[in-house]
């Protein structure tokens, strides 16, 4: 095992030398599998920024020679007994976490919202609504239905009309002191408000107020500038950026410091899918965060994306929440089997394919087509179906216990 | 524009930079590390530049600049370099606004005022008075040699502030003369003990009307003024110390502004008036005053032995009364009593800073027409204008007390700390620029009381800008 750690090492070492930012990432990845503590990580990235931020080739030279004497580092202090200890016991500590979280930490709780815009007559109405520590919520619906409403609301942007807004973890006895409330809650808006001066200075300020200071700030702004991948951009100002760097810096404001209520509205609308992946891990792991766990509160349109991560899912349609549940929950009431999936077929085609299958609807959405079976009929039956009519299916996901059937509900 | 910043910024300014940001991020939102930085430079730069300023020059125009306290207004030399440094100042100011204030917390705000009250400390009381300091010091160190100041207090010239005007004849203008400089030196020989009482005074202007028994412009007991009542033939004196009448000036012209008076024999009796006492004195420091730059006319003299120019003795008393007067300064700490007289303005500067991170131009157009209404339909008087100073602050700051109470900030809520922004403006324009109007005078409550408003509303801020908003 140590030599082929060494040989990974020197491989590493070499792609430093030629491609040194892939090789920074690649030790990073290298640090967090086998270094022997979190430091050495930490240790990687920041070497690895003051490399991209180096403007002297001596700085650079100087980057490049920690970042190899990291690598070294990592070779010669490896214990692998000490590494499986330390995995071990990390484990343990999640697991002990979970069961900590008890699902009484209501972080928010909402009874009996109701907000009203009389020149559009729009009218939000949300009956009840808890958000929990360690818990992920997703919140979908179509375009204009008062979901940036509702998160405004939840974060103190926007006053209800009437109903009931309770903190019970930062203000127990329910007397909302909204300058102490601001300090917990982290909120990205949609509309992103212009960031001023340079975009690191903007982190490490944000860091700093919420009481990241010294050593730790470093960290934690270099940790989420690596993260989601922003050293390129550090310099760049606010005009400069495309949509996506915005919403990527707007969540590193939001995730540089520990809120403990995180409210983000549409956060994936602008990103790439690697970088949807990477957001969204990183929600789930703070969410879950042995030190401090956090409620969160999501919306998106990339409906299978939240629903991996989110513990319960919202649904909302015309101002009003249709469904609240655990996302686990999510269709075991239901009556239906749904099937989502994509054939190189018209959809006359694909429906006198489908005589002989035993389906109750089948429609089309442009893109993709949908079919509902009873409850017997699984999703299996039907690829064999389809592979016994010898026709190529380049797209295929059940969908019955997705909350993407509430989009289609005409059809069901 | 990052090299621009590089150039302009040392290494040291960014690592203290960075250190406020990771570890102070109040301080560091204020940009006191900046504004520290340049005003002291701007300090050591305007005070090497006072320092070179001359002290004398050899002119027609003056000869020995005279020394003055640092004063709002009074004093060129203090008042240039403060709109030097208040017009770079602005781009702090602009900085600040840009930046807004990002705060939610009480003890934020009360950090943030106290920052910018000693930047404005800072800047007005150091930095803008720095080229002045280095006047005076120049002035009470290097000036003259004390051995030479010695010689110039031994000669007795000392014309100390009177001159004998009009009304007085040729007959009786050695008499009285004569007698106006016994009386006085008796009187000045107390009142040498009292200069500082007197640089108090130097640049007031006091006119003496002896013969109506009245004064015409100020309280003269405060004064002491020697007892003169027996130079019956003397109508006017007036009190050098006033400003307008430097070495500087004709005298004649200015006199006979003065004086109402065209008479050929008044002009040359201002011209000869001390020529009896203090000729004799002068040539006992006559190489002395050519040493320093002042120029001698005595030439003049030696056609009309009982004349003398009047502005030697003016200069050689400027050039000796600035020494000590400079020197006199600075064993009072002239700095520190400028920072007490700016003090009383140093609040509604910190507050204007702190509300115009708020402003908003459309709500300032809106507030400027509705007060200009509400003043245009008062009942005009002074008490109305007083009470108008204050009537926006206050309304602003109900309005954000409003807000409170009912936990909720309207969309337009800048527009309340906009009418408190207006009304601290406006006072400290009517204190700086309207004093002999009196409103809001410094010492008047009104002008307190929309600092204290104004205080109270800073207070408030954060917690209103936390609140949600309604629409």
């Amino acid at each position: 095992m140590s030599e082929q750690l060494q040989q990974r090492a020197t491989s590493i070492i070499e792609i430093l030398r030629r491609q040194p930012e892939r090789g920074a990432d690649l030790l990073i990845d290298f640090a967090q599998q086998y270094g022997a503590d979190a430091q050495v990580e930490d240790d990687a990235i920041i070497a690895k920024l003051h490399w991209m931020l180096a403007e002297e080739e001596s700085e650079k030279k100087q980057a490049l020679q920690a970042l190899e004497a990291i690598t070294t580092e990592i070779v010669r202090k490896y214990n692998p007994k000490a590494l499986q200890e330390r995995q071990a016991k990390e484990t343990a500590l999640a697991e002990a976490a979970k069961k900590l979280i008890s699902p009484n930490n209501v972080v928010l709780r909402a009874e009996n919202i109701r907000k009203r815009y009389s020149n559009s007559n729009f009218t939000l109405e949300l009956d009840h609504l808890e958000l929990r520590l360690g818990e992920i919520t997703g919140l979908v619906g179509e375009n204009a239905t008062g979901k940036t409403t509702l998160f405004r609301i939840l974060s103190g942007d926007l006053a209800p009309d009437s109903g009931v807004l309770q903190f019970p973890l930062f203000a127990p006895r329910n007397k909302l002191f909204w300058p102490e409330l601001k300090t917990k809650i982290a909120y990205v808006p949609q509309e992103l408000p212009i960031w001023l001066g340079s975009l690191e200075e903007n982190l490490r300020f944000e860091a700093a107020l919420h009481g990241i200071k010294g050593e730790a700030n470093q960290k934690a702004v270099a940790y989420i500038i690596q993260r989601l991948g922003l050293a390129a951009h550090l310099d760049k100002s606010w005009a400069e950026l495309s949509g996506g760097y915005k919403l990527r810096f707007a969540l590193a404001k939001a995730l540089v410091w520990n809120a403990q209520l995180l409210i983000i509205d549409e956060p994936l609308a602008f990103l790439d899918v690697k970088t949807q992946l990477i957001v969204l891990n990183d929600l789930k792991n703070l969410a879950s965060s042995l030190r401090h766990p956090i409620a969160i509160i999501v919306s998106s349109q990339h409906l299978h994306e939240i629903e991996a991560v989110a513990d319960q899912m919202l649904f909302m349609r015309n101002g009003q929440l249709e469904h609240l549940g655990r996302t686990r929950d999510w269709g075991k009431e239901r009556t239906v089997n749904v099937f989502e999936f994509s054939l190189p077929l018209a959809f006359a085609e694909l429906s006198a394919l489908l005589e002989g299958f035993p389906h109750l609807k089948l429609w089309n959405n442009g893109m993709s087509s949908f079919i509902s079976t009873s409850l017997d009929v699984s999703g299996q039956e039907l690829l064999q179906f389809l592979a016994k009519k010898q026709v190529s299916v380049s797209y295929f996901r059940d969908i019955s216990r997705s909350v993407k059937t509430k989009f289609y509900e005409e059809y069901l | 524009m990052k090299n621009i910043y590089k150039w302009v910024v040392p290494d040291f300014l960014r690592r203290w930079d960075r250190y406020l940001l990771e570890r102070y991020p109040v301080v560091w939102h204020t940009g006191a590390h900046f504004v520290v930085f340049y005003a002291l430079m701007g300090a050591v730069l305007l005070f090497g530049a006072g320092f070179l300023y001359p002290v004398h020059k050899d002119g027609t125009d003056w000869v020995v600049d005279p020394i003055k306290p640092i004063e709002f207004g009074e004093d060129n030399l203090y008042v240039y370099p403060l709109i030097t440094v208040l017009t770079f100042s602005l781009l702090w100011v602009y900085r600040q606004f840009q930046a807004g204030f990002p705060f939610y917390q009480l003890k934020h705000t009360l950090v943030t005022l106290l920052i910018y009250a000693g930047c404005f400390w800072l800047l007005i009381g150091v930095t803008a008075s720095a080229f002045r300091m280095g006047t005076i010091v120049k002035t009470a160190w290097f000036w003259m040699a004390p051995d030479d100041l010695t010689i110039i207090e031994e000669s007795g010239i000392y014309p100390y502030g009177f001159m004998l005007l009009d009304r007085d004849t040729s007959l009786n203008i050695a008499l009285d003369t004569l007698r106006f400089f016994q009386t006085r030196e008796q009187a000045f020989k107390k009142r040498w003990l009292k200069e500082g009482e007197i640089l108090n005074q130097r640049y007031k202007v006091y006119l003496v009307k002896l013969s109506y028994g009245s004064s015409s412009r100020t309280n003269l007991s405060d004064l002491s003024l020697p007892d003169l009542s027996g130079l019956s033939d003397l109508s006017y004196m007036i009190y050098r110390s006033d400003e307008n009448y430097r070495s500087s000036r004709p005298d004649v012209p200015y006199l006979l502004n003065l004086s109402h008076q065209t008479n050929l024999k008044y002009r040359l009796y201002l011209s000869a008036y001390s020529a009896l006492k203090a000729k004799e004195n002068f040539k006992k420091i006559d190489a002395l005053a050519l040493q320093y730059g002042i120029t001698n006319k005595q030439v003049i003299l030696e056609k009309h032995p009982l004349i003398i120019i009047p502005s030697l003795p003016n200069q050689i008393e400027d050039a000796v009364r600035s020494v000590m007067h400079a020197c006199q300064f600075l064993h009072e700490g002239v700095f520190l009593q400028h920072f007490f007289q700016i003090g009383r303005y140093l609040m509604p500067l910190v507050l204007l800073l702190f509300f115009s991170t708020f402003l908003v131009l459309r709500y300032i157009f809106q507030i400027v027409i509705v007060f200009y209404l509400i003043n245009f339909l008062a009942i005009p008087g002074r008490d109305n204008i007083l009470w108008s100073l204050i009537i926006l602050p206050s309304i602003g700051l109900f309005m954000l007390f409003w807000l409170i109470a009912i936990k909720t900030k309207h969309r337009h809520f800048k527009i309340y700390i906009n009418m408190v922004f207006l009304g601290i403006a406006w006072v400290l324009y009517g204190a700086v620029f309207l004093t002999s109007y009196d409103p809001a005078s410094p010492d008047d409550y009104h002008f307190y009381g929309a600092q204290l408003i104004g205080l109270i509303s800073a207070c408030l801020v954060p917690h209103v800008q936390a609140l949600p908003e309604e629409k």
